[in-house]
């Protein structure tokens, strides 16, 4: 397993630097620099830009660029921010516990949804709670995150005055976890809404699949009772294709976070990120970029190494 | 069924909790000691807190806040004393003398002196530093000779005195110099080598001069201040003040529930769908505010076939009250110059009219080819702008012009635009009481020359508004050189947006935001009224 766990690592390694060097490359290919937004000011003279231009080594050929951010990188320096003057690391600390928060709660909150929704919705086909669920599964995977905040914050927050309608506290100068996860639900529901969607729909037909197999059927025919099952036989067999769909879910709801963080003026990743990208910063949005792509590389390993936890015939050489 | 029970108890658990977290939290608009708090919304984040590095209207209002300028600038092209108390020009023009205001503290204590201003011009106009405003202090004599160069002095312990390398306007250099010169303490930076001054960590939380002190930040969603009760204009009334950032389209939501006070004004506006809703609510004061601030389409002319009469024959042929009625919905004005109608130094000769006829006759004259395609560039991100290039294609259809409009970000558009690559394309501009505001984009030499002019007439004329004194003069030359741009058409002028400004009923003494367009809020005269 340990062997495995290396080999896996290894592998991601040339894939990490491959999507580092994607990006890097598609967001210098666009025209225009960091400077066309340092200087959008209408006094700023060509010679500033020059100046400005050879202290951020952009005179440099974009190969020549990556290398030097690569070298910064293999020494731990992530390089500073055009936009704020701040190391991106600084910049980027400030905003990864809002983001994993955010990304976590809603994670847990739609395995807690969407999981038992999914298994009822087998056990009991075509009854009323695979209906009921079936229509939240599509209006979830249907409604895009920007459309679902806005209908949030109206609902929740204008009509029924339950929720507040963004930010991570209100303006009484104390900050209390209590005000913090009150002020999680809207945003963790929106990014949950369409993974809760789609997990249901996964785990019924995964559900329903095992249902028909073989030791299903002996296990019924020897009287053992229905909880145990579902939830001993069928369900621990099932979950090998629900863990690949929450592995699947895991780039998603970071790039979810980007929206929803927007709209809620959640301080994460995802509006750094948005930020970043306007501004051209460069290094943040390479920083960002690390960041996201080192979490989703080591969370397909975790979940390639829960696989065989789950079902002990899978063995890793 | 006992682990879906589980779930189901957790999961009623969490909600439960913060639900009770939310109910418990404390009365609106009080912090846990019963101090009054404001809290004003704005719709992007600042960048960084280093008045002399940044370019961004959003750090602009946290420093505005935390710093002081010399004047409180006005939209009618007036302006008031704030740091200085009163300022006097030589008779030459070439010499400003400025007396500030003796109560005038730092957060910790210290006096403003005269040093401070001198200091921070230097630190502007250092070429060690190279501060991204440096050209805010380039109208004075030494600039950028070296470190120590600048001939700005201090005459005693609260008098400066700027000698300017030419005679030079007094407006002009308030409302487009000092505006953005924020006074900095000498007495805490003084020491530091000019090379290292942004690495310092007085950057982390400044100390300034200004109504509100700086407290903490959540970096992105707020920054927080309590009030200066010390300040010299007054004593604030208000004892906690919080800046929000918060999407445009939860503006409104924010202030039916009473979480957001007040917006910021020109970069915190209500959406126009928004607006009618807002303007029924019991707990808002609604107010559409006219502003100096433009949309104009700029006009590639360096294209030989985009002769002046094509340009002419384009400028009129947009419709732009189908524009202010139609997008705006009426809360904006139609723009054939730079100046609004309420704007000091409008021409009303400059009403270009919309005229397609006019426009198809000068186009057969001039032998225009239908066939040729136009490149409209067309930036992201301003909804109405968008919408608006859809309707200036259609008008330049109508008279035989094909466009092709290209969107891109930003950046790219302003790329595309500075490098000449494109025919049209969409800009915007915050204005200026200032008439001098927009002449820098006429100078052929100038990286925001985005028309591409090599006639220097325009430029001329409006550069020639910056050493005339009075205001009867600078009309001629205003006047002049907006008949100049009708004539030459390197921008087609389209509308005036209004700022869509609202706020609660509890807070008052909010008098005239229109003066929020010009980066200062006088939030220090900013009251609870219950």
């Amino acid at each position: 397993m340990l062997k495995y766990a290396g080999k896996r690592f290894l592998i991601a390694i040339p894939t990490f630097i491959g999507i580092t060097i994607l990006v890097y490359i598609l967001s210098s290919l666009a025209p225009g620099t960091p400077l066309e937004m340092i200087f959008s000011d209408p006094h700023a003279t060509a010679e500033q830009m020059e100046v400005m231009r050879e202290r951020y080594g952009l005179d440099q050929p974009v190969v020549i660029q990556y290398f030097n951010w690569l070298k910064q990188l293999l020494g731990g320096n992530l390089g500073i921010s055009y936009r704020t003057g701040n190391l991106v690391w600084g910049d980027i600390s400030e905003r990864v516990g809002p983001t994993l928060l955010l990304t976590f709660a809603s994670l847990t909150f739609s395995l807690l949804v969407a999981i038992p929704l999914g298994i009822i919705s087998a056990y009991k086909p075509y009854s009323i709670w695979d209906y009921l669920s079936s229509a939240l599964s599509f209006v979830g995977a249907a409604m895009p995150n920007f459309f679902a905040g806005l209908v949030f914050v109206y609902l929740f927050s204008v009509r029924l005055k339950i929720f507040p309608s963004g930010g991570m506290y209100d303006s009484s100068g104390t900050r209390s976890f209590g005000m913090l996860l009150h002020h999680l639900i809207l945003p963790m529901l929106v990014l949950s809404i369409q993974q809760v969607g789609s997990l249901i729909r996964q785990t019924r037909g995964s559900m329903l699949e095992v249902q028909q197999e073989d030791y299903i059927r002996t296990a019924r025919s020897k009287g053992l009772l229905e909880k145990a099952i579902l939830l001993k036989h069928a369900l621990q067999n099932a979950f090998i294709p629900i863990v690949t769909r929450i592995g699947l879910m895991i780039p998603f709801l970071f790039g979810g976070a980007v929206v929803t963080e927007q709209i809620f003026a959640w301080p994460g990743l995802g509006s750094l990120m948005v930020l970043a990208i306007n501004a051209r910063d460069y290094p943040v949005i390479m920083g960002i970029t690390v960041f996201i792509a080192a979490s989703v590389l080591v969370g397909n390993i975790v979940i390639d190494l829960i696989y065989s936890l789950l079902d002990p015939k899978i063995r890793y050489e | 069924m006992k682990r879906k029970t589980v779930m189901q108890k957790a999961l009623v658990l969490l909600l439960v909790v913060a639900m009770v977290a939310g109910f418990t939290s404390i009365a609106f608009g009080q912090d846990r000691a019963g101090g009054q708090t404001i809290t004003m919304a704005m719709v992007a984040a600042w960048d960084n807190l280093i008045p002399f590095d940044t370019t961004s209207s959003y750090s602009d209002v946290v420093l505005d806040l935390i710093f002081d300028k010399l004047v409180y600038l006005k939209q009618d092209g007036t302006y008031e004393p704030r740091l200085a108390e009163s300022w006097e020009m030589s008779e030459d023009n070439k010499v400003l003398t400025v007396k500030l205001n003796e109560n005038a503290k730092w957060h910790d204590g210290e006096p403003v002196t005269a040093d401070d201003v001198v200091f921070t011009t230097k630190i502007y106009g250092s070429p060690t530093v190279a501060a991204v405003r440096q050209n805010n202090v380039n109208p004075f004599a030494g600039f950028r000779e070296d470190d120590d160069s600048i001939q700005v002095e201090a005459l005693d312990e609260h008098t400066v005195a700027f000698t300017l390398a030419q005679p030079t306007n007094i407006d002009f250099l308030f409302f487009t110099k000092f505006r953005d010169i924020y006074i900095i303490p000498q007495h805490l930076l003084g020491h530091l080598p000019l090379e290292n001054i942004r690495e310092s960590d007085y950057w982390k939380s400044p100390i300034g001069s200004g109504p509100a002190i700086y407290e903490s930040q959540i970096s992105g969603e707020r920054m927080e201040f309590t009030a200066n009760k010390d300040y010299h204009l007054k004593s604030p009334s208000w004892d906690r003040f919080v800046l929000r950032v918060v999407a445009t389209p939860n503006l409104l939501s924010g202030l039916m529930n009473n979480e957001i006070d007040v917006l910021a004004g020109n970069i915190g506006s209500l959406q126009l769908s928004d607006w009618d809703m807002a303007q029924q609510q019991p707990n808002l004061v609604t107010n559409s505010t006219t502003t100096v601030g433009y949309q104009y389409m700029a006009i590639n002319t360096a294209q030989d076939y985009l002769t002046p009469r094509v340009r002419q024959a384009i400028n009129m042929a947009i419709n732009r009250e189908a524009i202010v009625a139609g997008l705006l919905r009426g809360e904006g004005e139609a723009a054939f110059g730079p100046f609004s109608k309420e704007h000091l130094y409008h021409n009303d000769v400059v009403n270009v009219g919309f005229n397609p006829e006019e426009a198809k006759r000068i186009l057969k004259e001039e032998g225009w080819d239908s066939s040729r395609e136009l490149v409209f560039s067309v930036p992201t991100g301003n909804t109405v702008r968008e919408l608006a290039a859809v309707i200036i294609q259609q008008n330049l259809q109508d008279i035989g012009i094909r466009t092709r409009i290209v969107s891109a970000d930003f950046a790219t558009h302003l790329n595309r635009v500075r490098e000449g690559n494109y025919d049209l394309g969409l800009i915007g501009s915050g204005g200026s009481p200032d008439p001098s505001e927009a002449v820098i984009n006429f100078k052929p030499d100038h990286i925001n020359n985005f028309a591409q002019l090599s006639d220097w007439s325009i430029y001329n004329t409006g550069a020639a508004g910056e050493q005339a004194f009075s205001f009867e003069d600078r009309k001629l030359h205003y006047d002049k050189y907006q008949e100049l741009l009708v004539e030459q058409v390197p921008f087609s002028f389209l509308y005036f947006e209004n700022n869509l400004f609202a706020h609660n009923t509890r807070v008052g003494n909010i008098n005239d935001n229109q003066d929020y367009s010009q980066l200062n809020r006088d939030v220090w005269n900013w009251t609870i009224v219950k």
